[in-house]
Parts: C-alpha cells; sequence; structure tokens
C-alpha cells in the first residue's frame, strides 16, 4: 500500500519486507508520506517532525 | 447551534475519521458511537494470527489506548452505545441508552454484521467471524481440537480454514458455488484459490447446499447437505457474507440500496442530508476512477481512506474531494498471501503467469483498453506496481508490456 501512495520513498521486495528509499522525505512528498502512513495495514510507518 | 462532529461506528473508518477530524483542525466537541464495548480494534487479524496456536493467548489488536483516545484526541467515547436514529431536520441522533446527540457534522461507519444462518443463533458451536467475540471464541474453540466445518469459500471461511489446518485439525470447506470467489476475482483466480485448500488437506467441497445443522444437548454436532450427508463438526463458521448495518437509519430519508439496504452517497461520500457523510462497509460510492461505476467495498484500506476522506469533507464541504482510490484487499491462506486490486468486473482476463509458465499465480483484468485490475498470489513487490498503472489509468497495452507477455 506504502509503495503505491509513496512510490518515490517505499518499495516493497520480493520477500515482502520494505525499503525505505527516502527516509527524510521533503516537504513535497510531505502529503505522499502520511497517506502512507495512514494507509499502512500494519501500522508499522510513523512520521517523525525533525 | 450545535458545533458537534458525531461518528457513528467504532471500527476502522470512525477511528480514522476521529483522527482526520482533529488532524484538520476540528477543535469543537467530538463524539465517538460505537456499539461494541471494546475500544477501537484492528479486524483482519481475528481470522489470522489471532486463530493461531499459542502459549500466551491471542495478541491485543486494540488500535489506540483510551487515554490516546479521550486525553490526546478529546473524543467523547461512547463504547457499548448504538445509534438508534437520525432525524435530519432537527440534525439529533438518538442512542440506545435513551440519550441523544445534536449535531453540525455526522459520519456514519457502522460497517456490516456477518450473515448468519437462520435459525442456528442458539446453537453452541455456531460462529460467524465478523467481531473479537467472535474471535475469541473460535479461538476457544481451536484450543479445544474442533473438527471445524466452514460454510462459504469466502476470504474469511478460508482463512479460518487456513488457521485451522496450521493447527493440524480436520477442516471441511462447504460452498454453494461451483467455484469459489467467482464474484469477487472471477473464475479462473477462484480455481486458483481453490488449489491452495486442495494442497493443504483441506476437504473444499463445491456445488453443496447446507439444508441444516444437526446437534445434540443444544451444541452443533454437523452439517446437513442436500445429498443426503452429514459432515461431522464441533466448530461450525459460517461465512457468507455480510449485511449493512442501515436499520437504526429507518425514516431517516438517507438513500439506500434497493439490493443490500446499505447507503448510497455520492463520489465525495455525502449522504444527501445535510452534514451527514458515510464511510467504509456501510456505504455504496460511484468511483470516478472507474466511470462512475457504483461500488460498496469491504476491504480494510477503503474504510481506512474513506473515514478520513468523510471526515475531511464533512468538515469542508465546500471542497470536498471524490473517493477515488483503487481498490485492494488482501488474504492470508496457509503460507500464502492473495493480494487484488482494482475491481473483477471484467471484458477480458489474462493469466500472465500460465502464458510466462511461472509457478506464482498472477493474472490481470481488462475494461475496455485499460488495465482495471490484478491478482496475485506471493508476489507482494509486483502487484503494488499494478495498482499504481490502474490509478494512472494506464493501458492495456502498457500492462502487458509491464507484466512481460
Amino acid at each position: 500500500m506504502c509503495e503505491a501512495e509513496a512510490p518515490d520513498l517505499f518499495e516493497v521486495q520480493d520477500d515482502g519486507t520494505l525499503k525505505v528509499l527516502n527516509d527524510c522525505p521533503g516537504a513535497a512528498d510531505r502529503e505522499a508520506a502520511e497517506s502512507a502512513v495512514m494507509a499502512c495495514p500494519t501500522e508499522a510507518l510513523s512520521l517523525v517532525e525533525d | 447551534v450545535s458545533e458537534r462532529f458525531v461518528v457513528v461506528g467504532a471500527s476502522l473508518a470512525g477511528l480514522r475519521a476521529v483522527q482526520a477530524a482533529r488532524k484538520a483542525g476540528f477543535s469543537g466537541p467530538l463524539t465517538l458511537v460505537g456499539g461494541e464495548e471494546h475500544l477501537p480494534y484492528d479486524r483482519p487479524p481475528l481470522s489470522k494470527e489471532y486463530l493461531r496456536a499459542g502459549e500466551d493467548g491471542a495478541a491485543d489488536t486494540t488500535f489506540r489506548t483510551e487515554q490516546e483516545l479521550r486525553g490526546e484526541l478529546d473524543v467523547d467515547l461512547r463504547m457499548g452505545t448504538w445509534a438508534t436514529a437520525l432525524d435530519p431536520a432537527a440534525q439529533v441522533i438518538g442512542l440506545s441508552d435513551g440519550g441523544e446527540l445534536d449535531y453540525s457534522a455526522v459520519v456514519i461507519a457502522t460497517g456490516a454484521r456477518a450473515r448468519t444462518l437462520p435459525g442456528t443463533e442458539d446453537l453452541a458451536g455456531v460462529h460467524t467471524l465478523r467481531n473479537l467475540d467472535d474471535a475469541i471464541a473460535i479461538r476457544a474453540a481451536l484450543d479445544a481440537g474442533a473438527r471445524t466445518v466452514v460454510v462459504g469459500a469466502g476470504f474469511i471461511g478460508s482463512e479460518v480454514a487456513s488457521s485451522s489446518r496450521k493447527r493440524g485439525l480436520p477442516v471441511t470447506v462447504l460452498e454453494a458455488l461451483p467455484v469459489p470467489l467467482v464474484r469477487s476475482v472471477g473464475e479462473q483466480m477462484g480455481r486458483a484459490c481453490a488449489a491452495l485448500h486442495l494442497a493443504h488437506g483441506t476437504d473444499l467441497r463445491c456445488g453443496v447446499k447446507v439444508t441444516g445443522l444437526t446437534a445434540d444437548d443444544g451444541r452443533v454436532t454437523g452439517v446437513s447437505l442436500d445429498d443426503g450427508t452429514t459432515v461431522g463438526a464441533d466448530l461450525v463458521v459460517v461465512g457468507t457474507g455480510v449485511l449493512p448495518n442501515t436499520e437504526w437509519l429507518a425514516g431517516s430519508g438517507i438513500s439506500l440500496h434497493e439490493r443490500d439496504r446499505g447507503i448510497v452517497s455520492d463520489a465525495t461520500l455525502a449522504t444527501g442530508l445535510p452534514g451527514v457523510y458515510a464511510a467504509g462497509d456501510v456505504t455504496h460510492f460511484p468511483n470516478p476512477l472507474f466511470d462512475g461505476l457504483l461500488m460498496r467495498l469491504e476491504h480494510w484500506t477503503n474504510a481506512a481512506e474513506q473515514g478520513m476522506l468523510a471526515a475531511r469533507n464533512a468538515l469542508n464541504p465546500g471542497e470536498a474531494k471524490p473517493s477515488m482510490a483503487v481498490p485492494y484487499f488482501w488474504s492470508d491462506w496457509y503460507d500464502s498471501r492473495i493480494q487484488f486490486v482494482g475491481i473483477p468486473q471484467a471484458d477480458e482476463i489474462r493469466v500472465i503467469s500460465e502464458e510466462l509458465g511461472e509457478d506464482k499465480f498472477l493474472a490481470l483484468y481488462r475494461r475496455g483498453e485499460r488495465l482495471t485490475g490484478c491478482i496475485s498470489i506471493d508476489r507482494p513487490a509486483q502487484i503494488m506496481k499494478f495498482r499504481r498503472m490502474i490509478m494512472q489509468s494506464k493501458s492495456w497495452a502498457e500492462a502487458l508490456e509491464f507484466a512481460g507477455v
């Protein structure tokens, strides 16, 4: 799901695990990152401000 | 005039609605009404991990603590309370405890309940699986080594069968249709899914009709079929679809679908009653991504996305956005994950894995000249790429090229 929401940030691997392509997304990717967090069925993602 | 925002239904869509309301800056009174006593919890694990054997007991699937909901989100929680009526003129919702809530905006997320086998409601050992309490009872029966019979080879029933087989228990799955899952994924795909049952020792019987249950002393002992046979059972799990929970809306003037009495909303999830929006399993909506095809989805991600969207649209109707996600669901059978994106209604379905001579199942769905669906078994990396292509309305030719055929 996260890859479909934010393909620049995440890529699902063949074994089902997740590769994070960019763990420090800029403002332009923020909405996509938020969508990915809310859409993750495993609630495995979170967004931290810094 | 009331400022109150009421969310009716406290599962995933309802939870996402209250979260989104606060995130959108709504600071007024926010009430979440939930019929179950439990705080909002995650349902997909109930037919999967939750049923696995283990000495530590089942994992808690509660989404957020009471402190997070009441304290951080400042939500007025009304658990164990049903909405019983909605009066759109007075803008008041009636509650099962006799109370009332006036409102300026509402998100209806009352979901759906499992269909039961008529006349078997009071029989011990017969369950549907929708709620945590159902899962607790089924888990206890599996712990006791129940011979399991599943009525309906849909996704829920098949997941229960998988979980039961993993414990080494005998399982029979009874399906009225000649091929399971025809309506949700099509015939060839239904066969591929059925093959998973057979490969794992589940006795799948298609084209059989259940005529009744046998019982002894108020407890189920078997399932009778129209061929005159009876399958012995200690546990019967009925997975034959759901009914939207809309009875409480009788007299409200809300539009209901003639087939299943689900709500009919517009693409922005507005119901037509002022300030009243709907989200998740309870509502049909015309999806603009598929030429306005009216759909009612029973999927996790749809509930999450529509809960958020309905709340945002209710708070800002002037800039309401349509619900136009690509439907997605997954189902875990034995050691395999079935994933589906898009819609199953197709002009053509091509089994790509067969054409390529590959083991892991992959099929693509075409409507007109567009890619509109994809199903796969154990191809998690690929399916989301096809979901993206469907979202972007990619052509059938592009999809085939990407698939390598």
